[in-house]
């Protein structure tokens, strides 16, 4: 976390129009809660950034830096994640319903129980990701390009 | 060691009418008179700080730590403390009308039998 203080990071979710933070470190950062509804991201390094419960409503993480990100709980309904990194990050019970996924990685995540309706996953990497208890149809799991060990959600092993 | 110091905190309450404050630790801060109407303090880290005074009017502090802190003469109406811990918190004159304070742990808290926490 090079780039902000925790003063101005306070600051910057007290701001009174939506955040622009394209390409910005908030590597690690404490997000917990944060509203970010409509935040610009794009590009962020967000890796291991703690945002449990934040609100991420039609937030843009186009090509954002997830990896290892806790986002338990995490309310993402509508939200831009087109070729986001989201490798081994936390997604348990976040709500995912109409956001779009395509081409995004998340490899060795873990989804158990999220809300991923009408979520569009075209193109991406499930590989080794839990899907446990999700209500994703097949169909649209399918449209995965990588499904290499993926929990799909009734908990089988995709083969 | 707090996130903010009391004069950056000032000027994050200044700028904003619902303070966005969740988890912030403020641990031994003096936030004597301070004013944290409608403040999001969400699990925010309040341990020994010094709150006499403070405007906490329907702030929400659903699981915050409010350990050892001073809250003599606060105004905590409809502050939702929900699974807070105040163990060991100075509650003397205290305004809790309305305020909710399901599950918190007032383990050892002072609270003055003749506060206004009656409608």
């Amino acid at each position: 976390m090079a780039e902000f203080t925790r003063f101005e990071i306070f600051q910057l979710l007290n701001g009174n129009k939506p955040l622009w933070l394209g390409k910005v470190d908030l590597s690690e950062a404490d997000l917990r809660g944060a509203i970010l509804h409509g935040a610009v991201l794009t590009g962020a390094n967000l890796q291991k950034a703690q945002l449990q419960g934040a609100d991420l409503v039609g937030a843009n993480l186009g090509g954002a830096n997830l990896q290892d990100a806790n986002l338990v709980g995490a309310d993402l309904r509508k939200a831009y994640l087109r070729g986001t990194d989201l490798r081994r990050a936390d997604l348990h019970e976040a709500n995912l319903a109409e956001a779009d996924l395509t081409d995004v990685n998340l490899s060795d995540s873990n989804l158990l129980d999220a809300n991923l309706g009408a979520a569009d996953l075209t193109n991406a990497n499930l590989s080794n990701a839990n899907l446990t208890g999700t209500n994703a149809p097949d169909h649209k799991i399918l449209r995965a390009k990588s499904l290499f060990g993926t929990v799909m959600p009734d908990g089988t092993i995709h083969e | 060691m707090s996130d903010l110091s009391r004069e950056e905190l000032i000027k994050i309450l200044a700028i904003s009418d619902h303070p966005r404050l969740s988890g912030v630790n403020l641990e031994g801060l003096d936030l004597r008179n301070l004013n944290f109407a409608f403040a999001d303090l969400t699990r925010a880290n309040l341990s020994n700080t010094n709150l006499s005074g403070a405007y906490l009017r329907s702030s929400r502090m659903e699981e915050a730590i409010l350990e050892n802190a001073n809250l003599t003469g606060a105004n905590l109406k409809e502050a939702n403390l929900k699974s807070a811990n105040l163990h060991n918190a100075n509650l003397t004159g205290a305004n809790l009308t309305d305020a909710i304070l399901f599950g918190a742990n007032l383990d050892s808290a002072k609270i003055d039998p003749n506060a206004g926490y009656q409608r």
